[in-house]
């Protein structure tokens, strides 16, 4: 409780930023979908037939697993705000749709058939009672489909959209329930906050003005802050610099600020941390939508190039990623020193009481050794699969558990070796033991900045300030620099500006 | 005014009408009466074109409705259904006015019309205009369902079974009100029912129809005096009793014609009216008389010597 409103005291701005980039996303779907479905429903109901037709499609698009839907999209219109919008608006067109059609195909036929009887236009029975008979039934789909939208909404951060999810992701990435519960309590809030809105919009006329007046103001005003970033970004010197999800590599992005702005003071560098996965940056970067993003050459050769075989020097790895990605028509900077690949652990006290230094010492005690592992870990041919043929490693017992439980369980005594990546935070906060790989099986995983080709070289500026970071920032530095960010909560821009003054790589 | 030729109507295999031949005359109440089923329904929806006659013409005003303009031909008449059917969601006075706004007349002139035509059905209050429809009882609902009906003056109404859902009061007080608005405006109302006595009481001239075709088209007396087939009389059998006694009244008694009096069905109607200059005014199928009570007592005295 006390890091959650540490969390909050912390990240205020960013906090009530990535609120209103929520609510506007949901609310900007919300209404893309009304302006396509209400009228859609009041043109079909008297078609039946392809009214039912259109109530089939929109609870088709509704079983598409969001995540694919998203996968779906990028493709066709990359990352960001456009997918999300689309993926949002998609699903709320079938509670929409359907409660329209329903509310007005459901009215008394006796009324219908006077209203027709008595020679009334489509349009005037529409405005004098189909639609306010149908009133109720359209307001609470609305209302369904707000509160729909705005939890799927937390899905927009996995492709770059922003918003509440972010710190979901976040919270599930870094193990910080704090950052959980604070993504998932306020989008809930938030979802019933809305609804609660919108039910009292719908009860009287007169509310139903505020509400749209008040919509009106909202959209505007989102509307104005989108322009005004569009503006930015299209600025030709302006340089977008994205991350992945998680305190590294936006370290690592405020880095390459610093740098690119100590020797371009006026370049403006536009920050995108959090922003996705890997395919969904690579693809952004295909499609010029960022610049730079740091990338690891493990993840470049096993994720991208889907190799079978990963050379064992990090050299070597670093060279067939070069190579693979020079033929996308990529620029691969040089690699700084750290590797944030996979690593065994045990405490301390574990490695002083066994001897254990390295992998191969690990073997003589295995039978006695209790694992928790990733479940991913202990079933990949990269991971405890591949670990038992190159050191002929058997643990006694392996337990697979959320990549968020294992250290805890490792200091609580239930387990005595877990996996993990070298630079995790925790192995910092806990004083735990890496046995140290000595037959070279983990794949290399060494970061470096990552851009189009064209970009590096219409900016040799920027080329030359990242690669003062080649061979820099060991493994136990990085360790320290996430240990402050996501442990001790300091911001990563100060983290960051600290490392490079300290190693003279920059002199303001 | 409306005038059906050779008109049939089939739905795949099944027959609805068979060969309907009828001609409505210009400012006559027309009942058309048949048992449920018998396509009575139906005929009434050719007139505004919700039905559409498989065979055959429907002309109103000597033009056929099929080559009318659909939105000034359901305009030009009132249309009162089973069911009030007012819209729940506006006034009484919207409702009734809901036409006029269609031919974008004007709210003070609606505003206006309204007050007048709830006058007309006897809702003279003022505040009936800008209450809802939930808010009144069946029977008032129904009064302005009437009123809805003649918002556009228009010179034909259609009434589908208008009265068939409400009680036996509510329905003869309905009855008298349509029969007096039909007496003071001479619209032509075309009156679709099942009950007989309904047809008796409020027809100029009444149609019978079963099984899709039309049985016999006459005035009341002429159906219960010369009913054309055994359906005819099986039908109106258990009116006859009761009419049969006035027509041998009228038989016996003679009496001289009138200009206006309140509408009777049975002697014992006439007994309760009230005398005035020693005679009782009375009126039996839109015909008026004038009985001197002493005929009248010499009648029962002879009745009750049989």
């Amino acid at each position: 409780m006390q890091s959650l409103m540490k969390l909050i005291a912390h990240q205020q701005g960013q906090l009530v930023a990535a609120l209103g980039q929520h609510l506007v996303l949901s609310l900007v779907s919300l209404l893309i979908a009304a302006v396509i479905a209400l009228p859609l429903a009041m043109a079909l109901k008297d078609h039946r037939r392809l009214g039912e037709l259109i109530l089939q499609i929109t609870g088709i698009f509704q079983t598409i697993p969001s995540l694919a839907l998203l996968g779906l999209l990028i493709p066709i219109v990359g990352i960001g705000t456009v997918p999300a919008v689309i993926a949002l608006v998609l699903y709320a067109m079938m509670p929409i749709y359907q409660n329209a059609y329903t509310g007005l195909t459901t009215i008394d036929p006796q009324l219908e058939e006077a209203g027709l009887a008595f020679g009334l236009s489509w349009w005037t029975r529409l405005k004098r009672y189909e639609l306010p008979l149908a009133l109720p039934l359209i307001f609470s789909g609305l209302r369904i489909a707000l509160v729909m939208i705005i939890g799927t909404a937390t899905l927009a951060a996995l492709i770059g959209a922003g918003g509440l999810g972010t710190y979901i992701l976040l919270g599930i990435q870094q193990n910080n329930n704090g950052e959980l519960l604070l993504g998932a309590g306020l989008s809930a809030f938030l979802a019933l906050l809305s609804a609660g809105v919108l039910k009292w919009v719908g009860k009287s006329r007169r509310n139903l003005k505020i509400g749209g007046v008040v919509l009106a103001g909202l959209l505007v005003c989102g509307g104005a802050v989108t322009v005004q970033r569009h503006l930015v970004h299209s600025q030709p010197d302006t340089i977008v610099i994205a991350g992945k999800m998680g305190g590294e590599p936006n370290l690592l992005i405020h880095m390459y600020k610093d740098l690119i702005e100590e020797a371009a003071p006026q370049t403006k560098v536009v920050l995108k941390p959090n922003f996705g996965g890997t395919s969904f940056l690579y693809a952004a970067l295909q499609r010029d939508q960022i610049d730079i993003y740091p990338e690891f050459t493990g993840t470049v050769l096993e994720g991208l190039a889907k190799q079978k075989q990963t050379p064992k020097s990090p050299d070597q790895a670093y060279q067939a990623a070069r190579r693979y990605l020079a033929r996308q028509g990529m620029t691969y900077l040089k690699p700084m020193a750290y590797q944030n690949g996979y690593a065994l652990a045990v405490t301390a006290s574990f490695a002083k009481q066994h001897r254990l230094a390295t992998i191969s010492d690990l073997v003589e005690q295995q039978a006695a050794v209790t694992a928790g592992f990733d479940p991913d870990f202990a079933q990949q041919p990269d991971g405890y699969l591949g670990l038992q043929k190159a050191y002929d490693l058997k643990v006694g017992t392996v337990k697979t558990m959320e990549p968020t439980l294992r250290y805890q369980a490792l200091v609580q005594g239930k387990v005595e070796l877990v996996d993990g990546y070298t630079t995790d935070p925790q192995l910092r906060q806990y004083h735990l033991r890496v046995l140290a790989d000595d037959r070279h099986f983990f794949p290399p995983y060494q970061g470096a900045p990552l851009m189009k080709a064209r970009f590096a070289k219409t900016h040799p500026v920027v080329v030359k300030q990242l690669n003062k970071l080649a061979g820099q920032i060991t493994t136990n530095e990085m360790q320290e620099m996430n240990y402050a960010v996501t442990v001790k909560h300091q911001k990563a821009s100060v983290v960051a500006h600290q490392y490079l003054r300290s190693h003279h790589l920059i002199t303001k | 005014m409306i005038e059906y030729c050779t008109v049939g109507m089939r739905y795949g295999d099944h027959q609805i009408l068979t060969d309907i031949n009828l001609k409505i005359r210009a400012h006559e109440l027309f009942v058309l009466v048949g048992p449920s089923g018998s396509g009575k329904t139906t005929l009434i929806r050719m007139v505004n074109r919700l039905t559409v006659p498989t065979s055959g013409q429907v002309k109103v005003a000597g033009q056929d409705v099929a080559a009318s303009d659909l939105a000034k031909l359901r305009l030009s008449m009132g249309y009162v259904l089973q069911t009030a059917s007012l819209f729940p969601n506006l006034t009484i006075a919207d409702n009734v006015t809901i036409q006029l706004e269609q031919q974008g007349c004007s709210k003070a002139e609606r505003k206006r019309k309204a007050r007048q035509l709830l006058a007309a059905v006897g809702l003279k209050e003022k505040d009936y205009l800008t209450r809802y429809p939930a808010a009144l009882s069946g029977g008032q609902q129904q009064r302005v369902a009437i009123a809805r009906a003649l918002a556009t003056n228009p010179q034909l109404i259609l009434m589908d079974e208008s009265f068939s859902a409400l009680d036996p009061v509510l329905r003869r007080q309905m009855q008298d009100l349509l029969l007096s608005l039909h007496a003071k405006h001479g619209m032509t109302v075309l009156f679709v029912t099942h009950d007989m006595q309904e047809a008796l009481r409020l027809g100029d001239r009444i149609g019978v129809i079963n099984a899709g075709r039309l049985q016999q088209v006459g005035t009341p007396q002429e159906i219960i005096e010369h009913p054309a087939n055994a359906f005819v009389r099986d039908f109106f059998a258990s009116a006859r009793p009761r009419y049969g006694t006035l027509t041998d009244l009228l038989a016996a008694t003679q009496p001289q014609p009138a200009v206006a009096g309140p509408l009777v069905t049975t002697v014992a109607e006439i007994l309760r009216l009230p005398v005035c200059d020693g005679e009782l005014c009375f009126s039996i199928a839109q015909q008026a008389y004038r009985l001197p009570v002493a005929k009248l007592l010499h009648y029962l005295g002879k009745r009750e010597e049989k």
